[in-house]
């Protein structure tokens, strides 16, 4: 394509230049046209001069300056004559002169010898002094060219004048013919040139723009369908955890139950509860998983006890290691009124996560976990995990933590697991503001560290419960039995009195007539949602001042952000906790909505 | 073939510098017509007498015949001496005049081979070339002449500039013309003719040739004109016959519906026909042998005989046999050599 485009410019430039220096060319041509003509037009004036100026010498009567003009005239007339008979060799004026030769030359008489004799007659008659005999004698002579140079030799040449005055006529023509000739060419050249390389081109840089349009809506398309395929999958995983965890919820809550009424045997219970809690675990680091990758984890910040999650971790991964025959140590040096905000749950997972893939990757000895506090001036809490595993190659030690990266779904595939490897700790622990490494040998084993910063805050204080002496009344609304009923018990352990409702409808009802010291909202629920219930119990009734504490699976800042914003006091997480419900009946139940006591 | 070399000999023979230093006889010089000259050359040539011939005009060579200074031995003259000229020789002392014709030459209208047709009538010779023509078909005012394309002066010629280029005032030819077309066309319109009679003055005005640029003065040079038409395209030239036959590339007009021929000529169907002179002083030509030898070649004879030459070149034989005049120049009388009676005008 270049090289067409390239003859095309060549060809129009060289069109371009032929017309111009056809054009020069043909002015040139022209250049002497004018002179000749001129040669011609004067010979008439000097065949009158000299008929003026043999007569006027008819009225001299001596010598007289007009025989050297006469002569003069007659040489000049002679000069030029034999110009315009080609008589000169080389005369510029030749081309021109070549269409009247025949005026010259033609006849029985030919014109030329007119002309010379005329000519060679006035120069006779000049070398003459008028008066003399001899200039007397001439009479005839004299009279012959008076009557020749006045007329005829005057008419004759202004033949020829008329002959090359159509002559230029014509060239003039000529070249105008030559020159549309030659412009058509170029015309013709271009429409050529248009059709054989400016369309082509035109139509090539058109389709590439259309392809390029073609491919960009397709990845437009694809993006969009990748971002819908996306959204599908974490609203299916929102969906499948929030499933999940309404029957883990209700195993977990029962576990509690039975070992605090002392029903069935503490140990299988324990193991129970544990395997609850590692599920748990799992459902909530595969819903980080995929926003770890959409980039939509938000931390959440609350107030919660290192300490108590390093314990419940440890008794997971107990579990785990003894189900596997594997030892297990935990090495804890954290105090347990050390106080911390941040994102607990996230530190669980976090640990979960480590523990679980030491585990995994070891068949024979042990797993150990410790951790402890380092650095006074910026508290960090060092947490290490470490095996006596088979342990990772240093060249794929960094591709252990790419989620997708043949190492680390190799390892997982192999061992079993998710083949999420480390990626969502590393992914956590960085987002906190922390760091992990990897510390592994082949047949040595790994030993994992994660330095995460702590913002250590004031001791919890202990809460106590209402001294009014009366039980406080809390509302439980969910529409699923399992929870209620543990939801019921958890209340009762607390020492609260539980109203169920399933339903929305029914708890405003409820609401209406009644007045709660606690409201335990569940969130999705149809025909009316939580959310809904509460607007509507907040317009006004018995409860407008009843704290609410939404209960939900999903754990994300701006859910809570937003349930808070509806009226919600707080939000409690799926599955709940014996724990967890008795720290909010003791904190909430009686409280009034505007004056919260808020924990420092 | 033939022409060229009668050409070559003409050149040679024409050649400057008139008075022949070192030979025995200076040669007879003639002077006058240029329809006449080629014949004059021809008659020369295939004679074998040294002859200088000028191209000046009927009316120049009849001026210098009778001239004070020196005078040509012959006058070639396209139409017949006129009494004025006849009263100059008079009073010049010529008293008695030669006159020979030679024969007939047709006055032709001849354009290049590329031109457009045109087949002219005597009036349409009158409309294109008169000075004045009436203004309109009904209207008897003498206007001056306003053709200027060819359609102007009938509506079926082409659309072509008139332009005519012919004889000038000195020569033989044009008087012809004005006499035997355009007059004769100016008889054929009744207003013009009716003018005529009432005021021949006028008359003569009218139909004296336009000098508005349609008709342009081509020079004594008939050779020289006949050669230009082939380069002007839209030129209509007027010469002698003879020149016409002489020049390629050139078309010869038909007039009045006749085409010029030796046929049409010599039987006057061709109109624009005429004879041709030659005048010499009886006396020298009495006493000069030469100049009686040089007549005869003009006689038309035998195949061969320079007279059957000038046949082939154009001029046409008198139906008379040719016969040389003795005019007397005080009376203007005719007398035939022979003693016979003289032919008419």
């Amino acid at each position: 394509m270049n090289r067409r485009y390239g003859i095309g410019i060549l060809l129009v430039a060289a069109a371009s230049t032929l017309t111009f220096s056809t054009s020069i060319h043909l002015f040139r041509l022209e250049n002497h046209r004018a002179e000749a003509l001129s040669v011609v037009a004067n010979q008439r004036v000097l065949s009158q001069r000299i008929a003026f100026l043999v007569a006027a010498l008819d009225e001299e009567s001596g010598p007289s300056p007009l025989s050297g003009e006469l002569e003069n005239a007659a040489r000049l007339m002679r000069t030029g004559h034999e110009r315009l008979t080609l008589r000169r060799d080389d005369d510029e004026i030749s081309r021109f002169v070549g269409p009247i030769q025949g005026v010259y030359f033609s006849g029985y008489l030919p014109f030329d010898a007119t002309v010379t004799r005329f000519t060679e007659d006035a120069r006779a008659i000049a070398a003459l002094t008028p008066g003399s005999p001899a200039f007397e004698a001439a009479a005839a002579k004299r009279a012959s060219i008076v009557q020749a140079g006045t007329n005829s030799v005057m008419q004759t040449h202004d033949l020829m004048v008329r002959i090359m005055a159509r002559q230029a006529e014509g060239a003039v023509r000529r070249g105008q013919l030559i020159e549309a000739g030659l412009w058509i060419l170029v015309l013709l050249l271009l429409y050529a040139a248009t059709f054989v390389i400016w369309r082509p081109m035109t139509r090539r840089i058109e389709r590439s723009i259309s392809d390029l349009e073609h491919a960009e809506a397709k990845a437009v398309r694809a993006a969009s369908v990748a971002d819908a395929a996306s959204a599908a999958k974490g609203q299916f995983l929102e969906a499948a955890s929030h499933e999940l965890k309404t029957p883990l919820n209700a195993i977990l809550g029962f576990a509690d139950v039975l070992r605090d009424t002392g029903g069935g045997d503490p140990v299988p219970l324990e193991q129970m509860q544990l395997a609850g809690e590692h599920l748990a675990g799992l459902v909530d680091s595969i819903l980080d998983a995929h926003r770890a990758e959409e980039g939509t984890i938000v931390l959440t910040e609350e107030t919660y006890s290192p300490k108590a999650v390093l314990d419940g971790v440890a008794r997971v991964a107990r579990s785990m290691a003894e189900r596997k025959g594997l030892s297990f140590e935990a090495d804890l040096g954290v105090a347990d009124d050390l106080c911390a905000a941040g994102d607990a749950a996230r530190l669980r997972q976090i640990c979960l996560n480590l523990l679980d893939n030491a585990v995994k990757f070891t068949d024979r000895g042990g797993v150990r976990i410790e951790a402890d506090v380092v650095d006074r001036t910026a508290p960090k809490l060092r947490v290490m995990v470490s095996d006596t595993g088979c342990g990772i190659e240093e060249t794929r030690a960094e591709a252990v933590f790419d989620r997708f990266s043949a190492a680390g779904m190799m390892q997982g595939r192999q061992a079993g697991g998710l083949g999420l490897g480390l990626s969502l700790s590393r992914y956590l622990a960085e987002l906190m503001g922390g760091t992990v490494e990897l510390n592994s040998a082949p047949g040595e084993g790994t030993e994992v560290t994660v330095r995460l910063p702590l913002h250590v805050v004031e001791a919890m204080a202990e809460e106590n419960i209402a001294m009014s002496g009366l039980a406080p009344r809390v509302l439980v609304v969910d529409d699923n039995l399992p929870n209620r009923m543990v939801a019921e018990a958890l209340v009762k352990m607390a020492g609260g009195e539980a109203v169920l409702c399933a339903d929305g409808h029914a708890a405003v009802e409820a609401a209406a007539i009644d007045r709660f010291d606690l409201i335990l909202m569940d969130i999705s629920m149809p025909v009316m949602d939580g959310i809904e219930a509460t607007a509507q119990i907040r317009r006004g009734g018995p409860n407008l001042k009843t704290p609410i504490l939404a209960v939900t699976a999903h754990a994300a800042r701006e859910d809570r952000a937003a349930l808070l914003a509806r009226g919600f006091q707080d939000v409690l997480l799926k599955p709940v906790r014996k724990e967890i419900v008795a720290e909010a009946v003791g904190r909430w139940a009686g409280a009034v909505v505007g004056e919260q006591r808020r924990i420092a | 073939m033939i022409s060229l070399l009668i050409g070559a000999l003409g050149l040679l023979l024409a050649a400057p510098g008139g008075a022949a230093a070192g030979e025995e006889q200076a040669p007879i010089t003639v002077a006058g017509s240029g329809t006449v000259a080629p014949y004059a050359l021809v008659a020369a040539a295939a004679g074998g007498a040294a002859v200088e011939v000028t191209e000046t005009g009927t009316r120049e060579g009849l001026k210098a015949l009778c001239a004070p200074a020196a005078r040509p031995d012959i006058a070639a003259a396209s139409r017949r001496i006129t009494p004025e000229e006849m009263q100059a020789c008079a009073e010049a002392g010529v008293t008695r005049l030669a006159e020979m014709t030679i024969g007939f030459d047709g006055i032709v209208l001849a354009q290049s081979e590329a031109a457009s047709p045109l087949s002219l009538s005597p009036r349409d010779l009158f409309y294109a070339l008169a000075s004045k023509v009436p203004a309109g078909p009904d209207d008897c005012r003498l206007v001056p002449n306003p053709a200027r394309i060819w359609r102007d002066v009938r509506a079926d010629l082409p659309r072509r500039p008139i332009a005519v280029y012919g004889p000038p005032q000195s020569s033989g030819t044009r008087a012809m013309l004005i006499a035997l077309g355009i007059e004769e066309g100016a008889w054929s319109v009744p207003c013009a003719a009716a003018l005529a009679e009432v005021d021949p003055k006028a008359f003569g005005e009218a139909i004296s040739i336009r000098d508005d640029g349609a008709w342009i003065d081509a020079g004594e040079s008939d050779g020289a004109l006949a050669f230009s038409l082939t380069r002007l395209p839209d030129a209509v030239g007027v010469f002698g016959l003879v020149h016409a036959k002489r020049q390629e590339g050139l078309v010869v007009l038909p007039f009045g519906g006749v085409r010029p021929s030796e046929e049409t000529i010599s039987s006057g169907r061709y109109r624009l026909r005429r004879p041709l002179y030659l005048y010499t002083n009886a006396e020298k030509l009495e006493k000069d042998g030469r100049l009686g030898a040089y007549l005869d070649h003009f006689r038309p004879g035998a195949p061969q005989s320079p007279g059957a030459m000038l046949l082939r070149i154009g001029l046409v034989g008198p139906d008379t046999h040719n016969s040389v005049v003795k005019i007397d120049t005080a009376t203007g009388a005719r007398k035939a050599a022979t003693g016979s009676a003289p032919s008419g005008d």
